[in-house]
């Protein structure tokens, strides 16, 4: 009988063990998507279609398309991202990568391309673009989405918009190579759950 | 030989343990719901026209019922009519609780965010040609989150203490 509660204070002693881990993962790794398939014209499938190729070639490769910031400190993986079910660009499933908003232009081509990351964690510390506020003008960003393919792109507008503002030109400028990285600002909405603003960094494309 | 010196006591500690920590769970999911909650409007109530589906009261919070306005389809936004606001509140509604677009269903409530009885999908047209600004931050759910933390390192810790004891005893 004593066995067997010994048995059961063990396990659960393990099972306490495992909700710990998880919690600690699910708070500052992972991050909640609600990545859906919508409806989409022609054109976005396409593009959609050849960012994933881009990222099944950089898997074959042994590669990951990686984002790099020198000012910043960052250095991270690009994930696709699409589109939630609320119409809204969607978001990587952790809080260490960023994500490219696959039915979009790929980085280095004409038009803008978009990159997302979060400011911050389950736990409120700063998650990879948690310093994303402090770039400045001028300042170089790097993108390679092939393996050995580095794309230097330079930063000219630091912008802040409303979350629910219209993203025409932040997703459709097309006179030049941009490449856009968005995240979290201002205070956080708890009834809509969400943050009120988004800082937007345009960065145009230069020769390395 | 093991067995027998096993503290009968232990195990109620133990028990302790887990009871404090299952509480602590619960108030911390109790914090983490309240602060996720949307309550703008009595409960069955998307907006303040008409009556509460749960309870039958006016949703407005008077005694008598605003009627539906017409030109509206949902809550949201102003009368195509009368310009009036569609909610029957003195600010139009952007958006129901729970949701940041008119697509899709609601965080809080789970109702589909364009105030009708189905949910509108996101799609492409001369009107949309982009989608809504990502949402990319966490920080409010982390009064909560950090409370579970806390909850189930106190446990484990405790689990570890006493399995020290016992194997101590060995």
């Amino acid at each position: 009988m004593k066995k067997n509660k010994f048995k059961i204070i063990i396990f659960l002693s393990f099972l306490a063990f495992a909700i710990f881990v998880y919690v600690i993962a699910r708070l500052t790794y992972y991050a909640k998507t609600d990545e859906i398939s919508v409806p989409l014209p022609e054109d976005k499938i396409v593009l959609g279609y050849k960012n994933t190729l881009i990222q099944e070639k950089a898997k074959l490769d042994n590669f990951s398309p990686l984002l790099t910031i020198p000012s910043l400190n960052i250095n991270t993986k690009i994930q696709n991202v699409g589109i939630t079910r609320r119409g809204n660009m969607s978001t990587p499933n952790n809080y260490v990568d960023v994500g490219l908003y696959k039915y979009g232009p790929t980085p280095g081509e004409k038009g803008s391309a978009v990159i997302a990351g979060h400011v911050d964690n389950g736990i409120g510390t700063k998650a990879v673009f948690g310093n994303l506020k402090n770039i400045k003008e001028g300042d170089q960003i790097y993108v390679e989405m092939e393996k050995g393919t580095k794309i230097q792109f330079v930063v000219v507008s630091i912008s802040t918009y409303d979350f629910d503002a219209p993203t025409n030109e932040i997703f459709n400028q097309n006179d030049n190579s941009y490449l856009k990285l968005i995240t979290c600002g201002g205070t956080w909405i708890p009834d809509l759950r969400t943050h009120d603003k988004r800082i937007v960094i345009t960065a145009v494309k230069s020769n390395i | 030989m093991f067995f027998k010196k096993y503290n009968f006591m232990n195990i109620k500690k133990f028990v302790s343990y887990l009871v404090v920590f299952v509480f602590v769970l619960a108030v911390s999911g109790f914090v983490a719901s309240k602060t996720e909650a949307y309550v703008s409007f009595p409960v069955g109530c998307s907006s303040a026209i008409g009556n509460s589906i749960s309870s039958g009261n006016p949703c407005n919070g008077t005694s008598v019922a605003t009627q539906s306005v017409s030109g509206c389809a949902s809550p949201i936004g102003t009368s195509t009519t009368s310009g009036a606001n569609c909610s029957g509140t003195s600010v139009p509604m952007q958006y129901l609780g729970g949701c940041s677009s008119i697509y899709g269903y609601s965080f809080s409530t789970n109702a589909p965010c364009n105030g009708t009885s189905v949910a509108s999908v996101f799609t492409y047209s001369s009107d949309t040609t982009s989608p809504g600004l990502p949402t990319t931050g966490a920080s409010a759910l982390s009064f909560g989150n950090m409370l579970l933390i806390l909850s189930s390192g106190l446990f484990v810790l405790g689990a570890i203490v006493y399995t020290s004891r016992r194997a101590k005893k060995i």
